[in-house]
């Protein structure tokens, strides 16, 4: 299983315009292309995750995730903001890379936990925060991707 | 001593009575609802010589160093277990409410009191003794009620009682001393240089204590464990007396040494912060006993009119406006700033801090103490009883997950690689409701028991975590983000 092919390209922004966390995952959701109904639904349950923790584990990076019965198979998203978001984010910095994974409630292939923590290995390697800032378009972030084999 | 040891004998014996009554009626509180040190002093009345007791007791000298060295032992419970994160968030306004508030507070009460037929000086004086809070009166009816605040508004109180007690110490040793010197008021200049000059020394001290204490503690190897908590009271007494002793608040020194040593590594941490917080509770618990002990109902009857117009005056116009005057820069939004302006309940502070003019002989001194008292009883009934309601009315509780019916821990000498954290599980996390065997633990991290109910259940790879239990896990430093990321936020 490789990371991937879970992403698409236009499931990537990389000029994000929301300046608070909730327009920020607002955002995010809408990169996932639901109905309006599902993207509320959404919206709820990743706020409810969010009070639970932060999912924000440092180094200017988010990943936050939830399941619903909104999506029937696993749904990825990639965000950046330039400027930086307050996410209450563990190291209280802000956020600039933002990761949505969204599940649904039964998997029969079980991606959902490998999926978190992948991009949370992938976030760990020391070149990616500052490759993620080096991004001009979609494509280079697949290409990215890729090169980290992940 | 023909009489030892019967002497010493009635006199622990008397003692033991009253502490444990204390303490079996401490749950009178939580039904009843208001601040357990309204029930201490209560029982240090009926013990008294009006009460069925028949105690004498009226050596306020006595009463004023006991209740200086509990409070000073109090705060620096307070201070190790203050959160350092919270405090850097909340420093700028829990800081003006203790320093501007502090004065804003005695400003409005002495005008009160001068409406009440006091001179200005003594007005002065009597806003002085009651303008320190007390969170800890607070935080203990909303534990016994099960409530927990939210976090900013919590830190907000917890910060700004322990920070404006030294405030309030300063401010009444002054003005005390210049009645006494028969000045009456005390010039304004002086007395700002005064407040500076001793809060600037206190944090000096308290600094300088807790980072040297903090470097020392760690790099000591003694033969007991038991022999650290004496160490870090040794810091307090150090912080206190020599702050106290270089013309320094030794309040804010003792309160800056407990955070800055709680907030580093500490050897055997748990048990020392517990016994910290044992050391605290018997200091609450023997300075309200005495207190109680020290006042006579019936001179008391005197002092009700005045005390409970003060105490009113306090309570719904006093506090309501200096809190939103401190803390409308910092845009607290409004049922914060109504909660923090209604709690403000005062503790045993006011009542020690009015046994001073009377060690140091100030006229009329004696009357200001009764009063004080009134004042303090009033603010723990009326806000007080009302601290829980106002808590929901406001909804400014937080939803803590339940307590763990078991607790695991790691005591070390020495600060380990590592960490031991309990998680509560609700189903929004991606690990509820997945078997252990699928979660993708960092390489040297691990579940280490399960808590579910009264039920300890050891981690397979099979088990699988239900929303409501209680979880232990073993990390690394350098993992503790990523566990976060699948387990949430660790419970305290």
């Amino acid at each position: 299983m490789e990371l991937r092919e879970f992403f698409s390209e236009d499931a990537v922004k990389l000029e994000l315009e929301g300046t608070t966390k909730d327009e920020v995952l607002k955002e995010l959701i809408a990169l996932l292309r639901l109905d309006e109904k599902s993207e509320g639904m959404l919206f709820k349950m990743l706020k409810r995750r969010e009070n639970l923790g932060s999912t924000g584990i440092g180094r200017g990076i988010a990943i936050p995730h939830c399941r619903s019965l909104v999506v029937n198979k696993l749904r990825v998203a990639f965000g950046r903001k330039t400027e930086g978001v307050d996410f209450k984010a563990i190291d209280e910095k802000p956020v600039h890379f933002f990761f949505l994974i969204v599940a649904p409630p039964l998997e029969v292939s079980n991606q959902y936990l490998p999926v978190l923590g992948k991009i949370a290995q992938f976030s760990k390697e020391p070149d990616v925060p500052q490759r993620l800032v080096g991004l001009t378009e979609p494509r280079q972030f697949m290409q990215l991707l890729e090169e980290k084999g992940v | 001593m023909v009489n030892e040891p019967a002497a010493t004998a009635l006199l622990l014996v008397t003692f033991g009575v009253l502490l444990a009554t204390a303490i079996l009626f401490s749950r009178v509180s939580e039904r009843v609802g208001v601040p357990v040190l309204l029930i201490f002093i209560i029982i240090g009345m009926l013990a008294g010589s009006e009460g069925v007791g028949g105690i004498v007791f009226e050596d306020y000298g006595f009463a004023f160093r006991v209740g200086t060295v509990a409070l000073a032992l109090i705060l620096f419970d307070g201070g190790l277990n203050t959160p350092m994160a919270g405090v850097r968030s909340v420093a700028a306004p829990a800081g003006i409410l203790a320093t501007v508030g502090v004065m804003g507070t005695m400003a409005l009460v002495a005008l009160a009191a001068r409406f009440l037929g006091y001179a200005p000086a003594p007005a002065l004086l009597l806003g002085a003794v009651v303008s320190s809070t007390d969170a800890a009166a607070v935080f203990a009816v909303l534990r016994s009620s099960g409530l927990n605040l939210k976090r900013r508004v919590g830190t907000t109180l917890e910060v700004e009682s322990g920070a404006n007690d030294p405030m309030a110490m300063i401010l009444t040793i002054a003005i005390t001393m210049s009645i006494v010197a028969g000045n009456g008021m005390p010039a304004a200049w002086p007395l700002l240089t005064e407040v500076v000059t001793q809060l600037a020394i206190g944090m000096l001290a308290g600094l300088v204590a807790g980072y040297g204490g903090r470097a020392l503690i760690n790099r000591l190897r003694l033969p007991a464990g038991g022999l650290y908590p004496i160490l870090t009271i040794s810091f307090a007494c150090l912080a206190f007396g020599v702050a106290t002793l270089s013309r320094g608040s030794g309040f804010l020194a003792v309160y800056v040494a407990g955070a800055v040593l709680g907030d580093g590594d500490l050897p055997y941490r748990r048990s020392l912060v517990r016994v910290h917080d044992a050391v605290a509770w018997l200091g609450q618990v023997v300075m309200f006993l005495l207190l109680g002990l020290l006042v006579s109902p019936s001179r008391l009857i005197d002092a009700a009119w005045p005390g409970l117009m003060i105490g009113l005056f306090l309570a719904f116009i006093a506090r309501p406006l200096v809190v939103a005057v401190c803390l409308a820069p910092f845009r607290y939004p409004l049922k914060e700033t109504v909660y923090v302006g209604w709690v403000g309940l005062r503790g045993a502070v006011p009542i020690i801090l009015a046994s001073f003019p009377i060690l140091a002989g100030a006229a009329g001194a004696e009357r200001m103490f009764d009063v004080v008292f009134f004042v303090v009883v009033v603010g723990a009934i009326i806000p007080g009883s009302t601290v829980s309601w106002v808590t929901r009315w406001l909804k400014l509780e937080s939803r803590e997950p339940p307590p763990s019916s078991a607790v695991l821990e790691i005591e070390s000498m020495r600060p380990l690689e590592g960490e031991l954290m309990s998680f509560y599980i609700e189903d929004a996390l991606p690990v509820a409701g997945v078997p252990m065997s699928e979660l993708p633990f960092p390489e040297g991290s691990a579940a280490t028991l399960i808590v579910r109910g009264q039920k300890l259940i050891a981690p397979r790879g099979g088990t699988v975590l239900l929303e409501g239990d209680h979880v232990f896990v073993f990390a690394r430093p350098a993992d503790l983000p990523f566990i976060q990321l699948l387990f949430g936020r660790p419970s305290d």
